[in-house]
């Protein structure tokens, strides 16, 4: 019954319509499929354009992910432990070889048991950490599943996590703090920008460090099947979590930076900032270098429970360093970042520009030195891996 | 028939697109191929075959209101581009006016009729009224002036729908719709509206919008059903959770069924499948009814109201469509009789014990022999002699059993533990059979010989007259001892079964337990003393050998340990623990702790409460043996399988909770772990699990790491503030304070689980929801759909002082006094007959 119409043209410049798209490639149902990311170098050295890093970070990331093309399919034989690293909120982190690319990696293991729709979700959610490639972030080579354990494949960062650091230092020197802080702010805006996600969860143990003096961030919240799914959660005696984000209410990158600005005096201080240390205690601390007369502090229970850690940061004063002991751009920054009003906390721009910052930046430290020394790493990673 | 080819290719070459993706006249022409090959099928179906058959002319009708909803479609495209500026003349084919006429079915004459006033445009026809169409057509056929009429109604009230609200993206029609003109019936003729379902629903049913169905899958339609059968005054139609599982499953495959129907095969619907054609309904019971229609052996009563079409349809109750398969009644027994408990028969006359309320027929008072329990002074005078004197001291004891109900363990076991401070485990009752645990009745045992044999040794009561009238006798409930062998009335019978019983106990009884055994044993038998001690319960009469369980299978795991389906005597769950991770120091502490909790269960006898049958210790394992609860939890059905219950099966399930842990209360004993985890749903019957064990289980685990707490799922939020006040990591097993009121604050829990289907704060980190719940903060009841009383009760239990909150009696007090909600009755009854209880607010 179709018509035949003598169409009169109106065509008159001959224009013509682009050709129809096919529909995008249905994403595949497959558990444990390989990455269907264009991993040329090529593709790969555009997305690397719009980051801002120098030419030696460049070159390790593009180390890293030509590293990353011999690893074709991850599968649970293909591995082999090498010794456990630490175990953390719901996992326990291996090192381990990948055996047919010879890569050395860092394997979580988070213990679920869902149905399979639940499992496939949550691994297409990670991979999107295939497309997170900055000189800031871990690199990640893959994630899947297997015997009812979600394994996740990152790099290998032989300095290992920064409360691991902390224990083994003591407490950490301002130029140190100086070089990590820039690390996760720069990494926190790569995610922000590139990505638009949040952190979630910053703390020491998120930061790992190597012996080439990397500075990169892990375990950000990529996937929010994964933490919906997490059949224990853990409550520790320390809580980075911003007040805002106690109170339930809404809450956005800033509360990503009340959690670095906690962990920062944390790591100055050498111990959890809650409740904050009295007059003693931090004469002990740091010696002759500190005058109790500068700093009245409170005196505070030893052992909280948890809700009353909880309140404490809630409604009483948030910590801070003391003055004298470190620069007083360091404690105005500490401070900025402290804000118990997530409004009157500095944002990612704003502390990019101070002039802790600054002066950090163009500080000189060896820090790669430093790690190997603190944390007592034998046998170094090469500065700059070969081509 | 090339266009069936075209659209075939269309589709192979996976280049198809949703109309809406073309451009208008790429749109119109899409579509117009499905409008002929609806057009093919309609006119095969009314040539062919006869049109006397019902399922024919459902599919003719099917097919007039898919043509309609296409033709709409065209008008929306054309309508998209502006009259003026550059209008491709194909779209102004489009609908075509010859095509509708056809499909119409209108003759030739009628036809030129029409044409006459519209000539050769659609939009000319569109715009005519009813009036100036029925005109054009006064001296035709009527037939074809009234399909003309309704068709281009049923028309115009689509293109204005799409026109209003959203256009239903996709190339899915509805097919549900009903927008035809013909084999109506009576409404052909009164050309009445044509979107009246052709069943009588409830005329609220009719407000359920029918838009969203079009555009939302089929797991959003099924939810779609779900929610209006929860509006108030919406049909009283079956919930989801009545629905066999296999039924949801079928319902999937069904849709996507419907959905192929845009290339319709010929023979597809040669088979008499009802289910191919369109329901018609649009009362919310429809897709609820379609999952039935598969099924000719669970069809329903005789139809309803189908009178105008005149067809036999499937038959179903637009009422209960789904009711006869899935639900039976349960008839709960409304009669008070009390049971003798000498001869076991009902009586309504007889004597009670003042002391142990110990019931029996006149006649039966003299069998009786002296066991009377004692209330708690009388246990104390007791306590005290019985030190003075000494066990075996000539003092034939006869005690009954312990503890009235309701007095708490520990203020009983401080009692006695002065008293017996190492006679820890006992004969409680050296009569099997007496180890009755109905509620109020104590346990008693009897001496055996002892009525005989008592001559003047009598236990000095204070109230001697009593004692004589008022002691007990066996009562022959019960399976709790061992080898489950039948009670036996004879006193000597049951005592032998004790002794042999006592043998059998083989498991890990105390030394102090084996020593008091022995004793027994040498004892004489008239000496047979109850161990009036709670806290240390004889083990013979709870202790089932592990070796005569029957382990069949796995249920699933919990905290505790792995649960199994087994078989000992009849259907059980066997739950075990493990010790094995705690430490050995830890173990005796375990071991003690259990013990206490098995001797509470036994005392608990409620039909909402998972009946106990035994318990079996052999470390490292320790097994609970309950009988095996059939339906699913509730959790299953709220949380996996989002089943939703409306607000008067909610109520009757919260009064049931109410009802069984106000017993557990009464009986003394804490919940400590109420969630829907833990609460058996099985048609309309509730019954609770796993009460009691919390500390047990805590016991076994050791904290992994000083520094953490690990927080299961879904359990901070049935914790009261005063509970998470104390949380603190660190501390491996944190003896929180738990009362009757943080129990009923769980219940708040549940209730609000039932209410919403999910956990309060949901999304929330476990330290946020610790804060705000310690600091008063409760979850938003925005998305709330309930009546007031729901969330006063709601709010009551979750009152942030404890001593704010109702007990359980006063709970089921506010639940039963809840409106229940309006019955639907019949449209032929008058509605204005309000009852008080039935008003709705």
């Amino acid at each position: 019954m179709t018509t035949t119409r003598s169409s009169s043209s109106k065509n008159k410049l001959n224009l013509t319509l682009p050709p129809i798209e096919p529909f995008d490639q249905l994403l595949d149902d497959k558990i444990n499929e390989t990455r269907h990311v264009d991993t040329s170098l090529e593709a790969l050295r555009q997305t690397l354009e719009g980051l801002d890093i120098d030419d030696q970070q460049r070159k390790r990331l593009e180390h890293f992910i030509s590293q990353k093309q011999k690893v074709v399919d991850l599968t649970v034989e293909d591995f082999e432990n090498l010794g456990e690293i630490g175990s953390g909120n719901g996992g326990v982190v291996n090192k381990v070889l990948h055996k047919p690319s010879g890569l050395i990696m860092a394997r979580k293991l988070i213990h679920l048991e869902v149905k399979p729709s639940i499992r496939t979700q949550i691994i297409q959610e990670l991979k999107v950490l295939h497309k997170c490639n900055s000189p800031h972030i871990v690199g990640f080579y893959g994630a899947f599943y297997s015997d009812g354990e979600i394994s996740v494949c990152m790099e290998f960062m032989d300095g290992g996590s920064f409360d691991l650091v902390l224990k083994k230092a003591g407490r950490i020197p301002e130029n140190i703090l100086g070089k990590v802080t820039i690390a996760i702010l720069k990494g926190l805006n790569y995610l922000r920008e590139k990505h638009q996600i949040m952190h979630r969860d910053i703390k020491p143990s998120n930061v790992l460090v190597n012996s080439r003096g990397e500075i990169k961030i892990c375990d950000f919240g990529v996937s929010g099947q994964l933490i919906d799914s997490m059949a224990n959660s853990f409550v520790g005696t320390r809580s980075y979590m911003s007040p805002e984000r106690l109170q339930g209410t809404h809450y956005t990158v800033q509360s990503d930076i009340w959690s670095l600005g906690l962990s920062l005096v944390e790591m100055a201080l050498g111990r959890y900032p809650i409740p904050p240390p009295d007059a003693k205690e931090l004469s002990a601390i740091f010696g002759s270098q500190y005058n109790p007369l500068n700093n009245p502090q409170d005196q505070q229970p030893a052992t909280m429970s948890i809700f009353e850690l909880l309140d404490y940061i809630v409604n009483e004063p948030p910590p801070t360093v003391p003055q004298g002991v470190f620069s007083d751009d360091f404690k105005d920054f500490v401070d900025r970042c402290l804000k118990r009003e997530p409004t009157e906390r500095g944002d990612l721009k704003t502390l990019m520009d101070h002039p802790w910052i600054k002066s950090s930046e163009n500080e000189n430290v060896d820090f790669s030195g430093w790690v190997c020394q603190t944390v007592g790493v034998t046998e170094p990673l090469p500065s700059t891996p070969a081509e | 028939m090339e266009h069936r080819k075209r659209l075939r290719e269309l589709r192979d070459s996976d280049n198809l697109k949703y109309d809406n993706e073309y451009s208008p006249s790429g749109a119109c022409r899409l579509l117009q191929f499905s409008i002929d090959l609806w057009y093919d099928r309609m006119v095969r179906f009314k040539t062919k075959l006869s049109s006397r058959s019902e399922l024919v002319r459902k599919e003719v009708r099917c097919a007039q209101s898919v043509c309609v909803q296409y033709t709409a479609r065209q008008i929306y495209h054309r309508r998209k581009v502006p009259p003026q500026g550059a209008q491709d003349d194909d779209l102004e084919a489009f609908p075509q006016l010859d095509c509708w006429f056809r499909i119409v079915g209108l003759t030739e004459s009628s036809i030129a009729s029409i044409r006459e006033i519209t000539g050769d445009s659609f939009d000319r026809l569109f715009q005519r009224t009813d009036d100036q169409i029925k005109d054009a057509l006064c001296d035709g056929d009527a037939e074809d002036r009234a399909h003309l009429v309704v068709a281009l109604r049923n028309l115009r009230k689509v293109v204005e729908r799409y026109r209003t609200t959203e256009y239903p993206l996709g190339k899915f029609v509805d097919y549900d719709e009903d927008l035809s003109w013909e084999y109506l019936g009576k409404a052909e003729f009164q050309a009445a509206q044509p979107s009246t379902p052709l069943r009588q629903a409830a005329p609220k049913a009719q407000k359920k919008p029918i838009l969203p169905r079009l555009t939302k899958t089929p797991p959003h339609q099924r939810k779609n059903t779900g929610c209006a059968e929860n509006s108030p005054g919406g049909l009283v139609a079956k919930s989801r959770s009545d629905l066999s599982r296999s039924d949801r499953e079928k319902n999937v495959p069904r849709f996507t069924r419907r959905r192929l129907q845009t290339e319709p095969t010929p023979s597809s619907t040669g088979s008499l499948s009802p289910s191919r054609s369109p329901s018609f309904a649009t009362s919310p019971d429809a897709s609820v009814d379609a999952c039935f229609v598969d099924q000719p052996e669970k069809s329903r009563v005789s139809s309803n109201g189908q009178a105008s079409s005149g067809s036999n349809t499937v038959p179903r109750s637009p009422r209960l469509p789904c009711m006869s398969h899935a639900i039976r009644h349960r008839f709960e027994s409304g009669v008070k009789v009390a049971n003798c408990q000498q001869c076991n028969k009902p009586m309504f006359f007889g004597y009670k014990c003042k002391e142990c309320k110990f019931r029996c027929h006149r006649d039966c008072a003299d069998k009786v022999p002296p066991s009377c329990g004692l209330p708690n002074e009388l246990l104390d005078v007791f306590a005290q002699r019985f030190q003075q004197q000494g066990v075996y001291g000539g003092l034939t004891v006869s005690l009954g059993s312990y503890s009235p109900c309701g007095m708490p363990k520990h203020a009983l076991a401080g009692n006695l533990r002065g008293g017996f401070s190492h006679h820890a485990g006992d004969s409680s009752s050296t009569t099997s059979s007496c180890t009755s645990s109905a509620p109020n009745s104590p346990h008693f045992s009897s001496s055996g010989g002892l009525s005989g044999s008592n001559g003047g040794k009598k236990f000095r009561f204070p109230t001697q007259e009593d004692f004589k009238r008022g002691s007990k006798s066996q009562s022959n409930s019960g399976d709790y001892t061992t080898g489950g062998s039948k009670k036996t009335k004879s006193m000597t019978d049951s005592e032998k079964t004790v002794v042999s019983g006592n043998s059998n106990s083989g498991s890990a009884s105390t030394d102090s337990e084996k020593t008091m055994a022995h004793r027994i044993n040498s004892q004489d038998s008239q000496v047979g003393f109850q161990r009036a001690a709670q806290s240390v319960l004889s083990s013979r009469e709870w202790d089932i050998p592990l070796n005569e369980v029957n382990l069949e299978g796995k249920l699933g795991e919990g905290q505790f340990g792995v649960v199994y389906r087994g078989n000992w005597h009849g259907a059980v769950a066997v739950k075990m623990l493990n010790m094995e991770s705690a430490s050995h120091r830890r173990r005796s502490e375990i071991m003690a702790t259990f013990k206490q909790e098995v001797a509470i269960f036994r005392k608990t006898r409620h039909e909402n409460l998972v009946l106990f049958m035994g318990a079996c210790v052999k470390p490292p394992n320790l097994a609970i043996v309950t009988s095996l609860c059939k339906g699913i939890t509730l959790y299953r059905h709220l949380h996996l399988r989002g089943d939703k219950f409306n607000l008067s099966k909610i109520a009757s399930i919260a009064l049931q909770v109410c009802l069984g842990m106000g017993y557990l209360h009464a009986r003394g004993i804490l919940h400590k772990d109420l969630k829907t985890k833990n609460i058996f749903y099985e048609n309309g019957k509730i019954v609770i699990t796993d009460f009691g064990l919390f500390s047990v289980v805590k016991l076994c685990q050791d904290g992994r790491k000083g520094n953490y707490l690990t927080i299961p799922h879904g359990w901070l939020c049935y914790l009261a503030p005063e509970l998470l006040k104390d949380l603190r990591p660190g501390v491996e097993h944190p003896d929180l304070s738990f009362s009757t009121r943080s129990d009923v604050y769980a219940f708040g829990t549940v209730f609000f689980e039932l209410l919403t289907g999910t956990w309060p704060f949901r999304r929330q980190p476990p330290e946020s929801v610790i804060y705000q719940v310690s600091k008063g903060i409760k979850p938003s009841l925005a998305n709330f759909q309930s009546t007031v009383d729901f969330k006063e009760i709601l709010m009551s239990c979750w009152a942030f002082q404890a001593h704010d909150r109702p007990d359980f009696a006063r709970l089921q007090m506010h639940l039963l006094r809840l409106p229940k909600r309006k019955l639907t009755r019949c449209p032929s009854q008058p509605s204005n007959l309000a009852r008080s209880t039935e008003s709705v607010r």
